[in-house]
C-alpha cells in the first residue's frame, strides 16, 4: 500500500550514506580491475552524473528534454579546446566548460521554454541538439568528423601541491571525487524548498503557478542547472577518452540519459546512476556482437518500458512491500 | 460599503467570435464577500480566470489597490494578495497534506525566488502556521494521508488551507461546495464566515448553490451570457424582477 507522501529526495541521510559507500567501492576498483574495466568504470561515473542531470528535468520537474546530447558535447569540447588550443590548467577550463553549458541552456532554454512544453519542447531541444551536432561537424577548429585527439591528462596544481592526472589511476580517482561531488550538489538541489517547488510545478503546474510559483522561471533555472551539470560531466570525459568526436552531440547521446533513467526508475533519486550502471554492463557484455548492441538496447528499452513502468528501482520497491521500500529517494 | 480592493472595469474576452464577457465591471470592497452568480455558460468561470490571471482580458483594467495589475502573470498577483482556488479542487495527489501545506507556507516565504531559502531549512519557522491552518480547516487528524486519498470535501478544505497559508486579502473561490454533500455545505459556509472574520479578507465567489449564496454574500452580482445584468446586496437581488426570470426562479425548481 503506497500511501507514504513522498518529496523525491524525501530522507536524505540514506542517500548521503548511499553516496559515501559508492564513492568508497568506487575509489576500490582500480585495485581490482583491469585497464579496460577501469577506463568503463570511469565513463559510468560520468554517465551516471549525466543520467541524474537529466533526471533533474524529468523526474523532478517534469521537462522532457531529448538534446541534452548538446550540452555533455558541449562540456567536453570546450574542455578540449580550452586545455589543449588554448593552453588553459584543467580546474579553470573545467569550470568554464560547466558555465558554458549553464549559458547554452539558459539561451536554448529561454526560447524553447517560452511557447512550449512537454512533447513540443523536447523536439526543440531535439532540433537545438542537431543544431549543435552541424555546427561542430563543419567547424575546422573543432576537427569537423574527426573531433580532437590526442587530448592530454591534465597536471593539477593548487598552490605548491601539484598532482599529475597522467599518472597510474590518477584521474580515474579524480573522476570518482568530481562525480561524487556533483552527485551531492544534485541530491542538495533536490532537497531545497526550490526543488520541491519544482516537484509541485511538475504535478500541476497551473497549482504550483496560483501558490505563487512561477512554473516558467522554475523550469528555466532548472534547465540551466542541468545543462551545467551535464557540461561538468562532458568535460571528464575530454581528458579521460583523449578524444571528443561529434558522436557526443548526436541525437542517440541525447538518449543515453532517459535509458539511463527509465531503466533505473525515474521515481528515485538513484534510479539513473543505477541504470548508467547497468546499461554499461549490458553494452560491456555485448561488445563482441557487432551491431548487435543496438538491438539490445532497443529491446532492453522496449522491455523495460512495457514491463517495470518504474525501472528496476521500481520493481525492487514492488518486492520489498510498496514504495517503503529501498532506494525510494 | 467600504472602499474597492479589487476593481474591474469594462472586462472584455473572447474566444475566436464568440465573446464570453461583454464589458463586466464589479468591485470587491475590503472585508467584503461577493458572490457571482449566473447560469451555466454565463461567463463566471472565464471571468475567474481573466481576475485571477490565468487569462489576459481583450480589454478593461482590473486594479487591486488601486495598482493595475491586468497584464500581471497569475503567480505575481498571488504575490500582491490574490488567492484561488479551483472549482474541482486540485491539491498535489501525490503528498500529504502535511506536504501540500508546506508547499504552499514555502511558496509564499519564497514570493518566486528560485534560490530563495536554499540552504536554509525553515520547516521549523512554518510549523506553528501549519498547525494553525490544519486546525482552522479541521484538517489536524488527517495530516497524514495522502492528499489524494482524501474524501472530495476534505480535498476542498485542503486546497483552502493551501491558498489560505498564501495569506491572501482577496480569496477567489470558484464554486466553493460543488461536490459536496449537505452537511459538507454547511460545514464550508461556517468556516468560510469564520475565516472571513479572523482574517479580515474579501472574497469572490461563484456559487449555485442558493443557501450557500445567502449564506455568504454581503453582495450578489448576477451574470447573464457574459453580461453583468444586475448587482446589489441580496435583498436587492431577491426582489430583482430580471434575476427572477432568468436565474433565480430557475434555481428554485430543482433546489
Amino acid at each position: 500500500m503506497d500511501n507514504r507522501s513522498s518529496f523525491l529526495g524525501g530522507p536524505a541521510r540514506r542517500d548521503w550514506i548511499v553516496l559515501a559507500v559508492v564513492m568508497a567501492l568506487g575509489l576500490l576498483v582500480p585495485s581490482v580491475l583491469n585497464r579496460g574495466l577501469i577506463f568503463i568504470a570511469g565513463l559510468v561515473w560520468i554517465n551516471a552524473v549525466f543520467g541524474l542531470s537529466f533526471n533533474l528535468l524529468f523526474g523532478l520537474s517534469g521537462v522532457l528534454s531529448f538534446g541534452q546530447a548538446m550540452f555533455f558535447a558541449a562540456g567536453a569540447y570546450a574542455a578540449a579546446v580550452l586545455t589543449q588550443s588554448l593552453g588553459w590548467p584543467f580546474l579553470p577550463a573545467w569550470i568554464m566548460a560547466a558555465v558554458a553549458g549553464g549559458l547554452l541552456a539558459a539561451l536554448v532554454g529561454a526560447v524553447a521554454l517560452r511557447r512550449s512544453e512537454g512533447v513540443y519542447f523536447a523536439i526543440l531541444t531535439l532540433a537545438f541538439a542537431e543544431l549543435m551536432h552541424l555546427l561542430i561537424t563543419n567547424t575546422g577548429m573543432l576537427g569537423r568528423n574527426d573531433g580532437l585527439s590526442g587530448l592530454a591528462r591534465p597536471v593539477l596544481s593548487l598552490g605548491a601541491a601539484r598532482l599529475d592526472l597522467g599518472q597510474g589511476d590518477n584521474f580515474y580517482y579524480f573522476i570518482v571525487v568530481a562525480c561524487g561531488a556533483m552527485i551531492a550538489l544534485i541530491r542538495f538541489v533536490i532537497g531545497t524548498a526550490f526543488g520541491r517547488a519544482l516537484q509541485a510545478v511538475k504535478q500541476d503546474p497551473e497549482r504550483a503557478e496560483f501558490l505563487g510559483i512561477p512554473v516558467r522561471l522554475h523550469r528555466l533555472v532548472i534547465f540551466t542547472l542541468a545543462g551545467m551539470m551535464t557540461a561538468a560531466a562532458g568535460a571528464l570525459v575530454a581528458p579521460w577518452a583523449q578524444i571528443v568526436t561529434p558522436e557526443l552531440a548526436h541525437w542517440s547521446n541525447s538518449t543515453n540519459p532517459i535509458l539511463y533513467t527509465l531503466l533505473g526508475g525515474s521515481a528515485y533519486f538513484w534510479g539513473p546512476a543505477l541504470g548508467a550502471v547497468l546499461l554499461s554492463a549490458v553494452f560491456y557484455v555485448t561488445r563482441t556482437l557487432v551491431g548487435v548492441s543496438d538491438l539490445v538496447t532497443g529491446l532492453l528499452l522496449l522491455a523495460v518500458v512495457l514491463a517495470l513502468p518504474g525501472g528496476v528501482l521500481g520493481l525492487l520497491a514492488r518486492w520489498t512491500g510498496g514504495t517503503r521500500g529501498k532506494g525510494k529517494a | 460599503m467600504s472602499t474597492a480592493l479589487l476593481e474591474a472595469s469594462g472586462l472584455r474576452k473572447s474566444y475566436g467570435r464568440i465573446a464570453v464577457l461583454h464589458d463586466v465591471s464589479l468591485t470587491i470592497g475590503a472585508d467584503e464577500s461577493h458572490v457571482v452568480i449566473g447560469p451555466n455558460g454565463a461567463g463566471k468561470t472565464t471571468l475567474f480566470k481573466v481576475l485571477t490571471g490565468e487569462l489576459l482580458a481583450d480589454k478593461g483594467r482590473v486594479a487591486f489597490k488601486g495598482e493595475d495589475v491586468s497584464r500581471l502573470p497569475a503567480h505575481k498577483r498571488v504575490h500582491r494578495g490574490f488567492g484561488r482556488t479551483f472549482q474541482v479542487a486540485r491539491v498535489f495527489g501525490k503528498l500529504d497534506v502535511q506536504d501540500n501545506l508546506r508547499l504552499a507556507l514555502e511558496a509564499r516565504t519564497r514570493r518566486g525566488n528560485p534560490l530563495a531559502s536554499i540552504g536554509r531549512n525553515v520547516a521549523g519557522e512554518l510549523a506553528e502556521r501549519m498547525e494553525k491552518l490544519l486546525v482552522d480547516t479541521g484538517l489536524e487528524r488527517q495530516r497524514h494521508a495522502l492528499s489524494g486519498a482524501l474524501a472530495y470535501g476534505d480535498r476542498k478544505r485542503l486546497e483552502l488551507a493551501m491558498v489560505l497559508a498564501l495569506e491572501p486579502a482577496v480569496l477567489f473561490l470558484d464554486e466553493p461546495t460543488a461536490g459536496m454533500s449537505a452537511a459538507e455545505r454547511q460545514a464550508t459556509v461556517q468556516m468560510l464566515l469564520r475565516v472571513k472574520q479572523q482574517r479580515r479578507v474579501s472574497m469572490l465567489l461563484t456559487e449555485h448553490d442558493m443557501d450557500v449564496v445567502f449564506g455568504l454574500a454581503d453582495r450578489i452580482s448576477v451574470l447573464h451570457y457574459g453580461k453583468l445584468i444586475a448587482s446589489g446586496t441580496p435583498a436587492e437581488i431577491r426582489a430583482d424582477a430580471r434575476v427572477k426570470e432568468v436565474y433565480l426562479g430557475d434555481e428554485d425548481s430543482h433546489a
